[in-house]
């Protein structure tokens, strides 16, 4: 399977790294809170820090408009150099999926709780709604990889094509398949 | 009249140690299906990793354990109790096969109705677009007002009802006794 990463995609990890993870997840999704805390920091420790591979995190918005809001809220953060601060501070706050918990009032209130993000410029941006093509973008690069539920992960490279792991599973997996890629 | 009935067909299926162990081993295997329905392309990476049983197994409890987070005691218990039913009545049906040389007919089939009911209640470890686009709205079978158990109590009670007639039909049949 191939994969072209947005060039806008940020990312965490070396650029000299021989692999790529890239997951699609839903700010709003429980699989993708529980990759986040299950998974997440193990590929961190192991494989990002390492200089192995690079860890991509692109929004598939699609479990209603409070995804559509956190996703946007995701790029306004990028704007600031704060992508995965602001990725990580949602995770560790998700709410309960369409309660109200992500309505613009509330993302701007959740946003300003990251440490040096400027709220008036974060705030301006998510009004302006100037990122909701991008994550409706994002969602429909997602479903032509054939993404059919979240979190889905693609580890691999371009000579070696990508293999996908749906949902939040145990992190012996994703390793198995990162060291058969690496090897 | 009806207890009665199932427990003179319990006795009859049930004092037989291999109905007891086929029992049990449906069950868990019934439980297996439900979670690899629901994890299908993982077990299929996992496959093709020639991966230990031990990552089988480990898949297998992740996907037991997504169902119990993602949608509460009361739904798990519910599917573990499907599992279990399932288990039950498939082993009667296959003493009823054997003793009384007859499948039993429509009614058995509806014990299948009450199985495909669990598998479909039953959570998969990853937020499905899939679900989210049949059911029309967001959230899966959390939507709805009992998050999900409308369809797994229905399929309890369509193999607790399996499990009567094919009581009954033991009974009746006069040929559970060998």
């Amino acid at each position: 399977m191939k994969l072209q990463i947005p060039s806008f995609a940020p990312s965490k990890g070396s650029d000299s790294a021989q692999l790529n993870i890239v997951e699609f997840g839903d700010y709003q999704c429980p699989f993708c809170e529980k990759f986040f805390k299950q998974n997440e920091p193990q590929i961190l420790q192991d494989y990002v820090n390492t200089g192995k591979t690079k860890f991509y995190f692109l929004d598939f918005q699609f479990l209603g408009p409070d995804s559509q809001t956190l996703g946007q809220g995701a790029w306004c953060a990028n704007e600031q150099g704060k992508y995965y601060d602001y990725h990580d501070y949602i995770y560790s706050h998700q709410g309960q999926e369409n309660s109200g918990w992500a309505t613009p009032d509330k993302v701007k209130t959740l946003a300003a709780n990251i440490s040096g993000l400027d709220s008036v410029k974060f705030n301006s941006c998510l009004d302006s709604n100037k990122y909701q093509s991008r994550v409706q973008q994002n969602t429909q690069i997602g479903q032509s990889l054939g993404v059919s539920g979240t979190p889905t992960v693609f580890i691999g490279n371009d000579q070696k094509g990508y293999i996908s792991v749906v949902g939040a599973q145990p992190y012996d997996v994703i390793k198995q398949i990162i060291d058969k890629q690496l090897g | 009249m009806g207890v009665t009935v199932m427990k003179s067909a319990f006795h009859s299926v049930f004092r037989n140690p291999p109905y007891v162990a086929a029992s049990i081993l449906i069950s868990a295997f019934t439980f297996f299906i439900f979670i690899l329905v629901n994890n299908f392309s993982t077990f299929v990476t996992v496959l093709s990793l020639n991966a230990s049983p031990k990552l089988f197994l480990d898949v297998t409890t992740n996907g037991a354990a997504n169902i119990l987070d993602a949608s509460g005691v009361a739904m798990f218990s519910s599917i573990i109790a499907v599992s279990i039913l399932s288990g039950i009545t498939i082993s009667m049906i296959i003493y009823q096969m054997r003793v009384a040389r007859s499948f039993g007919g429509k009614k058995n089939l509806a014990s299948f109705g009450g199985i495909l009911g669990g598998a479909f209640s039953s959570a998969c470890s990853a937020c499905s677009t899939t679900l989210a686009s049949i059911l029309g709205a967001a959230g899966g079978l959390a939507i709805f007002p009992l998050k999900g158990l409308e369809f797994s109590l229905p399929s309890i009670a369509i193999l607790v009802a399996s499990m009567y007639f094919i009581s009954k039909g033991l009974t009746e049949s006069g040929k559970c006794k060998i």
